[in-house]
């Protein structure tokens, strides 16, 4: 009843690799000549490439195979047969002859790279295919008559290697032409800088050596010549820039340093054209070509660093899929166009279907904000992303789960961008700080000029060049977007990286109980009251079936178990879910209410309830109006939690918002240690205003939740996480979706945000020491702008491979609890 | 010294060829991907015979961009 992800978790503490893709697996269960793996599909692959005599795939990287997480479905390609879809994604058509391109992601090592090459070895009717693994891209000629573009998709999919189709008609990624472009700079900058350097070679002489006049007017005509292009083409992006900036009253990095190669240009043209001066076109062709240098030099490290984020990792959520009459829980990355699922109450739509059981009331307000349930009736079509209010419907999927629109449901920012105050202050000091570098260059340009002139022009430039705070920049996306994919590994997912900011500043976290606190799964259920026939046992079961309520969920589990026949779930004639309160459903003529006491007998007199059990919670039971009794449900806490709990009270100031009665009163009070802040009986509103309370007092809430009775509250909270156990069901209002295996090390997932911004405030330390003494040195003119163009990118690239380093050792030190899982491949090579 | 004119003019022309020949080397995408050529030359050769469609047609294809 797990997901993929946490099954792999799990699985056996033998160190034995997979021969295929290298992940864990039992020696001996699955096996192949002399080699194990881990499922049948890793093996299967092995086979059909050894097959065909390919063994050496094996033997350029270790374990270079791609697991396959979903069985390859025969009917997702089946639109490439249609003619026009084809020929959207072909580059070139013939008879005889077909060209297409592919994305394919998944290719990660050299032995990727060999196996894709010799496709045609493994394929027949594929001629030539060819990698080029910076892109991830593959392109393939084959022949039409001996092969279809859609099998040629499937055998790479059956392989491992799935493609992403992109449309031939979108042209070339403007990123690849703009890489080029920066290339063209570099070179044309680098042609003139070494012979204007040559050219420039006399003025180094000393005066006795100097050429007469004739040549020295000659060798600076050619160099301004030369300096042209330099300034109109290579350093076009800069000027433009900053020209844009400038027009709109703006400031931005690039204003000083296009003043520095103004004033450079404008002066040495000034001497070379009408004093008959050198002018210093070899400082200014030079500071170019290294500034592009070193723009380039960043933009490879960056994308070394960078990360997509990993979209198969996100969502350990799995989906109540029916298949033979049976029910049980599988990952939504499986569910099949086909499938039959069920949703609860409350539960979320995982992709689009049609209902063919039940009816909907779907609340679309995650997608349209519109929260209007829309009745939806039997037969019709219900969309990914809706939230069932009604009774469980059973669906039929019509396209498998698309994860990354779910994913952007979450991340949808909606209007406001929260930004984090470092985020806001690297801004604001940014810009402050152009304007500060403007008025220190002035200064220094003054000072020169009356002091010892020739020096002011590139003190000048080496001023307005080194002092760029440009690596105040970058550090946030750098520390945050590593911190995101470092704890998304360990299966904490966060909404994106602003959460983690927010994170870090959590000064009180507040707990939920039933769900949260206390585990989803094994509880021990027992029954007090009038004696219920198996028919109204069987009716309790519909009832609660149709509720995704964690009492609900354990009170199904319980009957379950021990209705001597299992008769089938009819569903209900009429079934309505009161949050916080209970369920009424009228099924087979009797009205049934589920839930709180006074909910049940609608009475608001306590007097009459039965004693309630320690540390249980009760769901009391009535029949068309008359009390029947109560299913005592008693429950364990998650494994670790009691552990967690005394360490983070000892940071943080903790609270428990449950909306159960006081029955696990003392039991709390001794988990927590503490009498004050354990709040019982409260309603999802109160929990509410529990939390609107604590920021007015100026406290930084996390709110810890279930997502699915708390919604209202991890709302409010200032950091929402919603604990997931295998159910489909988070909120789109958290910020946070928490796998539950790894609850108990809550405490080191706060640790963490808190440690990268403190490697954040230090990188805008390392920051301000670089221009600190950079600016020293080039006031007083022993700085040549030259070398302010190649300290600059360098310490860009400090500041950025110091906040990516942090993130990495933190991750070391707080988050690696168990052994990394093997998702990462990307860097394996890059 | 007049020849300093003329060989200046010479030396820059020469420059100019070897830019060009830069140039040309960036549009046909040479530096589009300055890795995988790397790690295919160290490939072993196929058996004889399987490897034969590949090469003309590989070149066929840079061509034709």
């Amino acid at each position: 009843m797990s997901t993929p992800a946490t099954d792999r978790k799990q699985t056996v503490t033998d160190s034995e690799k997979c021969f295929h893709c290298g992940d864990r697996c039992t020696p001996g269960e699955i096996t192949s000549s002399t080699h194990s793996f881990c499922c049948t599909g890793c093996k299967s692959v092995y086979e059909l490439l050894s097959s065909c005599g390919m063994d050496n795939y094996y033997s350029y990287a270790e374990n270079p195979g791609i697991k396959q997480l979903k069985a390859p479905e025969r009917e997702a390609y089946a639109w490439l047969d249609a003619a026009r879809a084809a020929e959207k994604i072909l580059d070139y058509k013939s008879d005889d002859l077909c060209k297409v391109s592919f994305r394919i992601p998944a290719m990660h090592c050299a032995s990727c790279i060999w196996l894709i090459e010799n496709f045609q070895k493994l394929v027949p009717g594929v001629l030539t295919s060819r990698v080029n693994f910076v892109k991830r891209e593959a392109r393939f000629s084959y022949d039409p008559r001996a092969l279809s573009l859609r099998g040629l998709a499937e055998q790479l999919v059956a392989i491992g290697y799935e493609p992403e189709l992109q449309r031939a008609d979108q042209g070339e990624k403007p990123a690849s032409k703009e890489a080029r472009k920066l290339i063209y700079q570099i070179g044309v900058a680098g042609f003139c800088f070494g012979n204007i350097m040559l050219l420039s070679l006399p003025e180094y002489l000393d005066k006795t050596g100097t050429p007469d006049e004739r040549y020295r007017f000659f060798f600076g005509m050619v160099n301004l010549v030369l300096s042209l292009p330099v300034l109109i083409f290579s350093a076009k992006d800069y000027l433009k820039s900053a020209y844009t900036a400038v027009r709109r009253r703006q400031i931005n990095l690039d204003v000083p340093i296009s003043l520095g190669i103004a004033a450079l240009w404008i002066r040495s043209a000034y001497e070379i054209t009408a004093l008959g001066g050198g002018g210093y076109m070899d400082s200014l062709a030079a500071l170019v070509f290294f500034l592009l240098v070193g723009k380039w030099f960043q933009q490879k490290t960056y994308d070394s660093l960078s990360f997509e984020r990993d979209y198969k990792s996100y969502f350990p959520i799995s989906v109540q899929r029916i298949e033979a009459g049976t029910e049980e829980a599988c990952g939504i990355e499986e569910l099949k166009k086909g499938d039959l699922f069920r949703v609860r109450s409350g539960e979320l739509i995982p992709a689009d279907a049609v209902i063919t059981e039940g009816t909907g009331a779907i609340d679309y307000s995650f997608v349209t904000g519109e929260s209007d349930p829309v009745a939806v009736s039997c037969g019709e079509k219900v969309f990914a992303g809706g939230r069932q209010k009604g009774a469980s419907l059973i669906l039929e999927a019509l396209k498998p789960v698309n994860q990354s629109y779910l994913t952007q449901l979450w991340n949808d920012e909606t209007g406001e961008r929260e930004v984090h105050r470092l985020e806001a202050f690297a801004d604001r000091v940014g810009r402050k700080f152009t304007y500060v570098v403007l008025l220190i260059a002035a200064a220094t340009a003054v000072y020169w000029f009356f002091h010892h002139p020739p020096t002011a022009w590139n003190a000048l430039s080496a001023v307005l060049i080194i002092a760029c705070p440009c690596a105040l920049a970058l550090s946030f996306p750098f520390a945050f977007g590593g911190a995101v994919r470092y704890l998304g590994r360990c299966g904490f997912y966060l909404k994106n990286g602003h959460a983690l900011g927010k994170m870090a500043e959590v000064t009180d976290i507040i707990f939920d109980k039933t769900g949260t606190l206390t585990h989803g799964k094994s509880a021990e259920v027992s029954y007090e009251g009038k004696p219920l026939s198996e028919n109204e046992l069987a009716a309790v079961r519909t009832a609660v079936s149709n509720s995704g309520h964690p009492l609900s969920r354990q009170l199904q589990a319980y009957l379950e178990k021990n209705l001597s026949e299992p008769l089938a779930i009819a569903p209900p004639y009429s079934y309505r879910e009161y949050t916080g309160m209970g369920i009424r459903a009228e099924i087979g003529g009797s009205l049934y209410a589920l839930g709180k006491f006074n909910f049940v007998t609608e009475t608001s007199d306590p007097d009459d309830a039965p004693a309630e059990m320690n540390a249980a919670s009760e769901v009391h039971l009535s029949a068309n109006g008359t009390y029947m009794g109560r299913f005592i449900i008693k429950k364990t806490l998650r494994p670790g939690t009691k552990e967690l709990i005394p360490r983070l009270k000892s940071e943080y100031s903790l609270s428990l918002l449950s909306g159960d009665n006081d029955a696990s009163r003392s039991e709390m009070e001794a988990l927590f240690g503490q009498k004050d802040g354990l709040h019982f009986f409260q309603s999802p509103h109160d929990k509410k205003n529990f939390l609107a309370g604590l920021r007015k007092e100026g406290r930084v809430s996390a709110m810890v939740g279930d997502g699915l009775n708390d919604a209202g509250a991890l709302e409010e909270s200032d950091f929402g996480i919603s604990v997931a156990d295998d159910v489909f069901r988070f909120t789109p209002a958290s910020d946070a979706i928490a796998d539950a295996q790894g609850f108990s090390a809550l405490d080191s997932r706060f640790r963490y945000a808190k440690g990268i911004l403190n490697v954040v405030r230090a990188s805008f330390v390392l920051s301000f020491l670089y221009n600190g003494i950079g600016l020293w040195f080039a006031v007083q003119g022993l700085l040549k702008p030259v070398i302010a163009a190649i300290l600059m990118p360098i310490s860009s690239v400090t500041v950025v491979v110091f906040v990516s380093a942090g993130a990495y050792f933190l991750n070391r030190k707080h988050l690696e609890t168990h052994p990394p899982e093997k998702t990462d491949k990307n860097h394996v090579f890059k | 010294m007049e020849a300093l004119f003329l060989l200046i003019a010479i030396s820059l022309l020469t420059a100019l060829g070897f830019l060009g020949a830069f140039l040309w080397a960036v549009r046909s995408k040479q530096y589009d991907d300055d890795f995988t050529p790397a790690v295919r030359m160290l490939f072993d050769d196929a058996p004889a015979g399987n490897n034969k469609d590949s090469e003309p047609s590989a070149k066929h294809q840079v061509n034709e961009d």
